[in-house]
Order: C-alpha cells, then structure tokens, then sequence
C-alpha cells in the first residue's frame, strides 16, 4: 500500500486499508473515468462549473438582469434558446448566471462545512476521551435538526442574502465532516505507521497534519462533491422560500419560485432553471460517487 | 460493477428528479392533506395566502381578517356591490343640525353570539371603543369629527359631531367599526373570542394558519345556509388553484391572474376591488427624507411596466384615489409616465446627481405581486442610478415593520374606498392612527383632508381632494402605482356565491351560498 503525501511510509501490520487511493493524480483521473459514475458526474459537473465560470466572466448572451419589455414570456426561439420571462428577460443568461451564483454559495458553505468540520472531526478522532466527547454530542445535537431545518433557522436569525445563505448551508453540513473525518482518524491513529512515528519523538502537529491529514483527503473529497450537490439543493430551496439571496442576484430557486403561478401557460420558465438544478445536483452526485469508487481500493481492483 | 453503477445512477437520478420535483410543486400537498384531516366533510374551506392574524376587529390591519370577521361582526352600515350605503345594524339614518349630527335607527331583534340583545348601548359601548386611545384602533380616525354618542333610547342613537363630516358613512362601513357585544368590552374577550350578530359565529383559531366559524342561529339576515366556514391559509396560489381541483377547498380567493387562468372548468369571479398597491416611503432619514430623491423615484417608476409584468396588464395605474367621484387625474402631479430625464434632474437638485441606494421590504405572503413588482421597480429605477434593495418578509414581520415604521420603503396593499378623507385621514390626518408607516405628515394635508370631509358641495369637494392627490404626488409622498382586480374561484357545486369589492363585505354572501 502507498500513502499519498507520506511518500514511502512502511506497510505495517494494522495498516488502514480504507483510505488508500490510486497513484498519483493521473491515476485518480483514470480510475475516475473508468467508473461509470465518475465519468458521467465529471462531464455534468464540468458543465455547470463550466457554465458558471462563463457567467461570471459576463459571458452570457443577455444582461441576465436587462428587462425587455418588448419580449415579455417569449417561447424558446433562435435569440432565445431558454425563452424570456414574465420580466422579458433571456432565461438563458439567467440559468446561467443562477448556476454561477448557487456554485459560489455552495463552494463557500461546503468550504465553512469542511474546514470546521474536519477540524472538528480530526481533534475528535486524534485527542479522544472527553474532547472527543464534548464534540460528539455537539454533533449529535446537530443532527438532531434536519441540516435543511438548521440552515432556515441561520437565515431566520441572520436574515436573507449571499454570505448568510452559504454560513446556513455551511452550518447544517459541519456535522456530516466531523462524522466522516473522525471515524477514519480514529483507525490512523492506531495504525502502524503512526504509532511508529509516536515512538519516534514525533510531535502531535507532525503526526496530525503529515501522517494523518493527507490520509483522509480522498474520502473528504467524495464528502466535499456530495456536499456541493446538496448545497445547491439547500441554496435553490432557501431561495425558493425567499430566503436566498434577494433581487437582482439570479438565483434558480426563486426563478423556479416565480415560475410555479406560469407552469401551465408558460413551461419554459418553470423547466430550464429546474433542469439546471438536476444537472448540478446529478452531477456532482454521481462525482461524489465516482471519485469513492475510484478511491476505494476494493472497488478499483475489480 | 457495471449494473451496480447503472442501478446507482437511475437511484441517484430518480432522488434529484424527485427532490427536484418536490422544489417545483411548491407545497400543494401539504396544504390539501392538512384541510382533508381538519375539516369535516360539511365544511365550507375558503383559501387564502395568509392566515387570520388577529380576531380583535378593531385594531386588524390584514386583508384575510377584514374578510373573515366581517363574516362574524356587523357595521351600522355596509357597502352594496355597486358601492352604494345599504342598511346593516341601522334600518335608517337621517343628518341633522346642519350636518352636525347623524342619528340611526336600529334594526331589533339582533342577537349576539352571547345571547345578548344588539341596543344603542352597544353602539354607544363599541364607538367608545373605537376612540379610546388605549384600544389602537387602526381606524379611529373615520370617527374625529364625533364629539358624543348619544342613545336617544334603546334602538336609536345620534353621532354628535363637532364639524360636518361627509366620511362618516363610509367610515362606519370598516370591520374597525364593528359593532361589539358589551359584555365582551367588559369582560375584555374581544381580542381572544369574537361575538358578534353576523351570519357566522367563532368556533376555533390557529393564528396565521386558520380559523373556523359555526353558522348563526339566531342571525338576524336568514337562515345561514353554510354549518360550518374554514378559513384556511396556504401558503401560495398555485396551491390553491391544487387544492381547489382536488375539491378540498371550495372558493379559493387569488390576486395572481395567471394562476386564475389556469382553472378552466371553474367559475372565476373578477372584481376591480377597493384597493391599490403603493410603494410607501419614510421621510424621517436617509435619503429619502429628501424630497428630490423621492420625486426621482417617483419619474424613475414606470407603473404601467410594473402593471404589465406583476399581474399581466390586469390592472389599472393609479393615483392616490383610485376610484369614484374624486378618483386623482392625473396620476401623478410631477411625472404622470416614466421619465428618466426628470427622474437625473431632481436627483440632481437633490445633490446626488449618481443616484442613492435604499431597501424596499415586499411580503409574497400578503401580496403574492409584490416580489414581480420589486423586481420590475428595481430595473427600472437602476436606469437613473437609484438602487433599490429588496428585502422579502414573512406576512406577520412585514405587518410588524409597517406598523412600526421600521422600513425605507414598503411595497403595500392598501384598503381604498371612493371617500378620500376615509382612505388617507388615518395616515395624514391630523392624530392619523397609521401616521408612524404613513411617514410623511404635513399642516397642508391635513388641512386638505378637513376641508374636503366638511365640505358639503360636490365640486368644492372635488377641488379640494384634486389638490390633495396633487400634494402627495407633488411632494412624492408615496409612489402609487394600481389597482388590480381580486378572483375568487368557486369550486364545483358552489351555488350562490358572489365576490363584493369591499373587503369587509367581500365575502358576506357566503351564508347564503350552498353546496350541492
């Protein structure tokens, strides 16, 4: 077994098997593409971040946010791929500009999730005994409220806009981190090469942040894609209850809001922002899926 | 592997379709199973986007509450379809002195729900009410010309006023003028159990969700076809237009007109109602205490555009009084149409010459409009440089920020009526009871406001309320934008049902409507 960032650590008995990855990045890029998961979440997912980074260079056809009063609830045409809205705006510029924007939120909260949580994870794994404790049942609390219920009550208490939504989002997956960082710390710490690097003289921050860290990097990886599609998730959903960001920020949750009372005379409105938010959230669903797959060395040896 | 991945992905894509799916259906389901579980098979559901938020009729301020507890309370007077005065508690009503006092003749036999007899004690009781500074009536106003209330015996009573007063009327039409039990004042329930002689009496309340009323007995109109009314709210109107094709809501009230479209098969009931959408502003700091940066706004606002993408061209622009005899023409004193170059210069005189930036609250909950309309101003208003942020409130936060005045702007909703002095002296008046989300106050309107209610002349009226649409527009008091018309959708098999444009009356025929 290789240990990526350990370089040629000793394969001894106790060694954790799980956190294994393939050789190299080349390898985890080909072990992803041999997955089938893995091959249609990265070309979903390198769509929309393709999308995104489009929007937020103003590459969009429209102004997302320029009102056409003579091109009010236009069906899909050539000028319109997406059709306009009530508003006469292009719906295209807007789904585009909507994914930028639901990308940033949920880069930011998975971004607040994974580095408080994985802290919190690593001390709970590493230290043990009563600090471990004390953050479990902080955890626990936690999940005792649904992450979507945790991140309305943030907003409630913080009030509607971009930051807010991503420090709700963040907060309601900080749980799920700690959980999935500390189980894997927990078996590291007993590994073989650890404990050789205890008897060594080896400081707690040496042992913490080069022996056991990079050891967890691939599951937090798989953890981070499948966070990253319920943070748009959560994101389109605040912003459907009018908890997201306000006005003029393109959100596809208020877009599909806007669009319920037009379902039936004007489908266009309702479907491409909806379809945007499946293609993101399939994408880097099956990402998430792909990379575990690619990851895991029981699955990649078969 | 391969069929595990496959197998994997239909899974995944089958959630996210169904997640997704769960996002876009709004929340139709809920809403439905909730009435089917909470009402018996005999009651009558009205739907509304807001839930009855208080029971004491004097001080509400939600539209859903005018239409609920004029379904439980009585006036002295009532509003016809065709907004003419109709007898309600007062068989008849006479002016005398010069216009100086009004003495009513009370109809008998009126009951309340507590058993009690309806005399002039309660008028005289309920009048008192209204004016005691403690209660916070929000329509105390309609009654400051009133010096005494006197009971010429048990079924006649005089409004002794201090100056003619031509609103009156139209003042005691109001839910904020109901007539209430005495025994109820006394005992001081009336914030928590109403009673009143209407056609429908309290049975049970779940504040913001929904409240049930039992069919009068002893209801002084007739027989009350309907045992039992459910005042239910769902939170948006697709829901509605949902639960009224699954017949577990039988008339649906919506404002939204493509969600009205919708419902082929339905009878639909349209009516211009007595009421008009305003962007209220707060004079008292920031930038809007100045009065070009206000007219900037007002020149910068195209309302026919907002007409146009909020309730798609239903509606009508209008000035400060938007219907009957003193209706604002123009709409507006300073830009009656959008006109940037105006909107540049008096953000110019202002001394902001690149604009100024401020926050509108909307509530989608009270006015499902008002986000389309924000929206709409916002781009517009963009186009001189004056930024508008939107901020989006729950129905009982927005009430709580518009009474207190805690905001910079509000898109609003407001109750109108065809007499001036009925629709704005509780805002400009001299003492007005909403004058804190009012904002501006000034000598010159309340004095306008005076003079048009003591006048006794048709065309001095006009005049005077001519040049009180002109002040407030003049001076960018508010920005008014239209008027819009209300749907009520009746569900199958409802008999007898018609929709009144005054909102405390909107739905008086309920009791005499039925289902087959």
């Amino acid at each position: 077994m290789s240990v990526t960032g350990l370089g040629p650590a000793p394969s001894m008995p106790g060694d954790v098997d799980l956190v294994a990855q393939p050789e190299g990045r080349q390898g985890l890029l080909r072990a992803l593409w041999h997955s089938a998961n893995g091959r249609v979440g990265l070309v979903l997912a390198g769509v929309v971040v393709a999308a995104a980074i489009v929007a937020s260079f103003g590459g969009t056809p429209y102004d997302p946010q320029f009102q056409n009063a003579a091109a009010l609830l236009q069906h899909p045409t050539w000028s319109h791929p997406f059709g306009t809205d009530q508003f006469g705006r292009d719906i295209l510029s807007l789904v585009l500009d909507g994914l930028g924007v639901s990308l940033e939120i949920a880069c930011l909260a998975v971004a607040i999730a994974g580095v408080i949580g994985t802290i919190a994870g690593v001390v709970a794994g590493f230290l043990g005994r009563w600090t471990s404790a004390v953050i479990m049942r902080v955890t626990d609390m936690m999940f005792a409220i649904p992450a979507i219920l945790l991140a309305l009550i943030v907003v409630a208490a913080l009030g509607a806009g971009w930051l807010n939504s991503a420090i709700a989002i963040g907060v309601g997956y900080i749980p799920i981190f700690v959980r999935v960082v500390r189980g894997p710390v927990l078996a590291l710490r007993e590994s073989g090469y650890v404990s050789a690097g205890r008897v060594l003289g080896f400081s707690r921050r040496r042992l913490l942040f080069r022996h056991i860290l990079p050891n967890v990097s691939g599951i937090l990886a798989v953890q981070t894609s499948l966070a990253l599609a319920w943070s748009v998730l959560a994101e389109a959903s605040l912003s459907f209850l009018g908890l997201g960001p306000p006005p003029p920020t393109a959100s596809l949750g208020e877009m599909v809001s806007q669009a319920g009372s037009l379902a039936a005379t004007a489908w266009w409105t309702l479907a491409f922002p909806s379809v945007a938010i499946i293609v993101a959230v399939i994408g880097f669903n099956l990402l998430g899926d792909g990379l575990r797959d690619a990851i895991d060395p029981r699955t990649r040896k078969r | 592997m391969r069929h595990r991945n496959v197998l994997r992905g239909v899974i995944v894509l089958a959630a996210s379709l169904g997640l997704a799916g769960a996002l876009c259906s709004s929340v139709g389901a809920a809403p439905r199973v909730q009435a089917r579980h909470s009402s018996s098979p005999s009651t009558f559901v009205v739907a509304s986007t807001s839930g009855v938020q208080k029971l004491d009729p004097d001080v509400v301020t939600n539209f859903v509450d005018f239409q609920t507890l004029g379904l439980v309370y009585d006036q002295l007077v009532r509003y016809n379809k065709e907004l003419q005065f109709v007898p309600d508690l007062a068989r008849s009503w006479a002016f005398s002195k010069g216009n100086r006092a009004i003495t009513f003749q009370l109809r008998r036999g009126v009951i309340f729900d507590d058993g009690s007899s309806f005399t002039s004690a309660n008028v005289v009781a309920s009048l008192n009410r209204v004016l005691a500074p403690k209660t916070g009536d929000a329509s105390a106003s309609y009654l400051s010309a009133v010096k005494s209330i006197v009971a010429n015996g048990p079924y006649s009573v005089t409004l002794v006023l201090s100056r003619p007063d031509s609103s009156i009327l139209s003042g005691l039409t109001s839910v904020n003028l109901s007539m209430l039990s005495t025994k109820a004042i006394a005992a001081g329930t009336v914030a928590t159990a109403p009673d009143g002689t209407g056609p429908f009496a309290f049975s049970s309340w779940s504040p913001n969700n929904y409240l049930v009323l039992n069919a009068n007995p002893h209801y002084w109109g007739g027989k009350v076809t309907q045992a039992s009314v459910k005042v239910e709210a769902i939170p948006t109107e697709q829901s509605i237009a949902s639960a009224i094709e699954a017949n577990t809501v039988q008339l649906g009230l919506l404002t939204e007109p493509e969600v009205a479209k919708t419902l082929t098969g339905y009878k639909v009931q349209k009516v211009l109602d007595l009421s008009y959408r305003a962007l209220m502003l707060q004079d008292k700091t920031g930038p809007l205490a100045n009065v070009n940066n206000r007219r900037a706004l007002e020149c910068a606002i195209n309302r026919k555009q907002i007409v146009a993408d909020s309730v798609f061209g239903q509606g009508q622009v209008v000035g400060p009084v938007p219907v009957g005899p003193f209706a604002s023409r123009p709409v507006s004193a300073i830009c009656p149409n959008t006109n940037i170059v105006a909107a540049k210069r008096y953000l110019k005189a202002a001394g902001d010459p690149s604009g100024f930036s401020f926050t509108a609250i909307t509530s989608v909950a009270l006015d499902p409009t008002s986000s389309a309309q924000a929206i709409a101003a916002q781009s517009e208003l963009a186009q001189a440089g004056i930024k508008m942020n939107i901020q989006n409130l729950a129905g009982d936060a927005y009430i709580q920020d518009w009474l207190k005045g805690t905001f910079q702007a509000a898109f609003a909703w407001n109750g109108a009526d065809p007499d001036p002095y009925t629709m704005y002296g509780r805002y400009f008046g001299k003492g007005a009871d909403l004058g804190v989300p009012a904002g501006y106050s000034s000598p010159v309107l309340q004095n306008l406001l005076l003079a048009g209610d003591e006048s006794s002349s048709l065309t001095a009226q006009q005049k005077d309320y001519s040049e009180l649409s002109a002040k407030l527009t003049g001076n960018a008091v508010w920005v008014w934008l239209f008027t819009s018309y209300d749907y009520a959708v009746v569900g199958h098999g409802v008999h007898g049902f018609s929709f009144f444009p005054s909102l405390t009356d909107s739905l008086q025929t309920l009791s005499s409507t039925s289902v087959s």
